[in-house]
């Protein structure tokens, strides 16, 4: 290979060196437009024939289904409310988690080992068990949190968190954690360790080395944390047309079983 | 009294000693460096002055005051890092200002002061730019400008030139040195590099595995190291063992077939050291054969092998024909040229 580049001109050396990326991130490039971009084309696509209960797919250019995304407040409603639920998740774990990770970064050795398990957890429970546990903890009226909040004198009656935005918004929120802590802390591992003793050489106290230092620094990381906590984020499934008209229809769907890809 | 003054301070990390006994005065607007190997606990001593680590024995003082009961956001030292941990989500005008920032100085006077900080520096023009844009050498000048900007009583560098090549590092010695004589700060610069300490300190602390070896001007730890550690460390040095007799009167100093009247104080196996552009070719002295000889330039480097081991002699090439290679012959230096230390060498 060295011999080649040698006695070959510098150009084409050159020209080589500039392919190389291309050639090495190509499977991966391939893989992701065989099973991401191209069915999503053929959906954008399909988006534009008709469909019948008893006629199937009709490969006809309609504008029809688009004109009832835009204009039925069914699709609206639910479009609102997995961006709510979205935003809502990221920033329960975005508040939670960034400390989470500032924290894990100051551990020493084995502490910080032990540590990061425990908040790999939710990853490596499975779904069901994972549910299940919700479920004990959010259950009616006699689920742990509610017993804990009430005896705490938090709250006088019980929050209904099954079957309602809340606890799924919770729910969610625990199993993107570890997704929010690890990106927060890969970005936190790129500091300069003498960062922060640089600012409070200047004579920043701690509150100001992290938001005007630290912050501004691990924000991409947060960015990256949501990109994948979106990417797991409930799929706006839409209902049989039948219950469009029942106005619980988010009232149906249990926290857990709404998280589409894992 | 002194400005900066260190109290046999020491640093202990679990069961192990990382620095011990280090007393050292420091005056107003003095050049000072610490010297010694890598792991010798310069960056450890100069971050306890800082505050980022507390001593766990002894005191330091600034003008009297006790500094380790100050927190480090509050001494208002001004440190460059070995990394320059600049900020870099800022521009360089930002990185300098910062420090002003948190003095709460008015908008106005900060813009000029830093302006003029990035004058100073050579960075005039780059207040805009983000530290990644900019090279090693420009970002190591963006530190020191916020490290001087706000007027710190004492500057800490620690190895600020080791990741500059060795030209661009020649530079920033010069210009460190001229910036630090014009505006007078008290400097403390760690470094491994003995051609930087010598050439930029008005005192230079020499250090090995915690302790001070010498502590002295740059000419002195030269020509007068206080250990055989210094000798080495502080360029290139011949140990020859010799002994002192003093059971004869006139005592003498003896190392083979060379002999002269000894001086006061030491008795027994000694060590004589003689920097290798002290030594001279003479009639009587030394014998020594030469075993090579190199050309370089504006001297000649000779390897000999004498009556007591292996010795260097540094020539300059001042048109006097030179021994050749095989030639047998007599190495002589002057009484003042050599230290004498008591023990043998190693
Ligand atoms: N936080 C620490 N914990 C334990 N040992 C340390 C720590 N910091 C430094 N050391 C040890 O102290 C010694 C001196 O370190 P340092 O002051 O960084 O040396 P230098 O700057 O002279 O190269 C080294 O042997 C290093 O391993
Ligand atoms: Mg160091």
């Amino acid at each position: 290979m060295s011999a080649v580049a040698d006695t070959a001109p510098q150009a084409a050396a050159k020209e080589r060196g500039a392919r190389a990326p291309w050639a090495m991130t190509a499977p991966a490039l391939m893989l992701f437009v065989g099973v991401l971009l191209i069915p999503l084309a053929m959906t954008v696509l399909l988006s534009f024939h008709d469909w019948g209960q008893y006629k199937g797919i009709e490969p006809v250019f309609i504008l029809k289904n688009w004109h009832e995304i835009a204009t039925d407040p069914y699709y609206a409603e639910m479009f609102w409310r997995t961006f709510r639920i979205a935003i809502l998740t990221t920033l329960l774990t975005a508040v939670l988690g960034a400390p989470e990770a500032y924290i894990l970064n100051r551990m020493s050795g084995r502490w910080k080992s032990f540590f990061l398990l425990v908040i790999l957890g939710p990853l490596l429970i499975s779904v069901v068990a994972r549910t299940l546990g919700w479920a004990l903890l959010f259950g009616g009226n006699n689920g742990l949190v509610n017993k804990l909040l009430m005896s705490l004198g938090v709250i006088r009656a019980p929050i209904p968190f099954m079957f309602t935005e809340t606890g799924m918004v919770v729910a969610l929120a625990h199993v993107m954690m570890p997704f929010m802590v690890l990106s927060v802390w890969a970005a936190l591992q790129r500091l300069d360790p003498q960062i922060e003793n640089a600012a409070m050489s200047l004579g920043a106290g701690p509150v100001t080395i992290v938001r005007r230092i630290v912050m501004p620094q691990i924000m991409p990381g947060c960015c990256r944390a949501r990109s994948s906590c979106s990417r797991c984020r409930p799929a706006p499934l839409p209902r049989p047309r039948s219950s469009a008209a029942a106005g619980s229809r988010s009232r149906r769907r249990s926290p857990m079983t709404s998280s589409s890809t894992r | 009294m002194a400005y900066l003054e260190l109290d046999r301070v020491a640093k202990q990390f679990g069961a192990m000693t990382v620095v011990d006994g280090f007393s050292l005065a420091v005056g107003k607007g003095e050049f000072i460096s610490f010297l010694g190997p890598s792991g010798c606990g310069k960056t450890t001593t100069l971050q306890m002055i800082a505050g980022f680590l507390d001593p766990t024995r002894g005191a330091i003082r600034l003008e009297g005051k006790d500094l380790t009961a100050i927190h480090p956001a509050k001494r208002g030292l001004g440190i460059v890092f070995q990394s320059y941990a600049l900020f870099p989500h800022m521009t360089a005008a930002e990185n300098v200002a910062f420090g002003l920032e948190m003095r709460n100085v008015p908008r106005s006077e900060r813009a000029e002061r830093v302006r003029t900080a990035l004058a100073m520096v050579g960075l005039a023009g780059y207040e805009d730019r983000h530290p990644r844009r900019m090279s090693g050498g420009q970002q190591q000048r963006v530190a020191l400008a916020r490290a001087l900007v706000i007027k710190p009583s004492v500057l800490l560098l620690d190895e600020p030139l080791s990741n500059l090549d060795a030209k661009l590092r020649e530079e920033m010695q010069i210009e460190l040195r001229q910036i630090q004589r014009t505006i007078g700060t008290t400097t403390i610069l760690v470094t491994h590099d003995q051609n930087e300490a010598m050439s930029l300190s008005d005192r230079i602390v020499v250090m090995s595995q915690g302790r001070i070896e010498q502590i002295g001007t740059p000419q002195e730890t030269y020509e007068r190291p206080a250990s055989a550690f210094v000798s080495q460390f502080l360029g290139k040095t011949n140990d020859f063992a010799a002994t002192i007799d003093r059971t004869s009167a006139p005592a003498r100093l003896t190392a083979g077939s060379w002999s002269v009247p000894a001086p006061a104080g030491l008795s027994g196996p000694v060590t004589v050291s003689v920097r290798p552009e002290r030594i001279g070719f003479g009639d009587v002295g030394l014998s020594a054969k030469i075993v090579t000889r190199i050309f370089q330039g504006n001297h000649w480097l000779f390897q000999c092998d004498s009556e007591c081991g292996p010795a260097i002699v540094i020539r300059q090439n001042d048109g006097q024909a030179q021994p050749s290679e095989g030639e047998a012959v007599r190495l002589v230096w002057r009484p003042e040229d050599m230290s004498v230390r008591a023990g043998a060498a190693a």
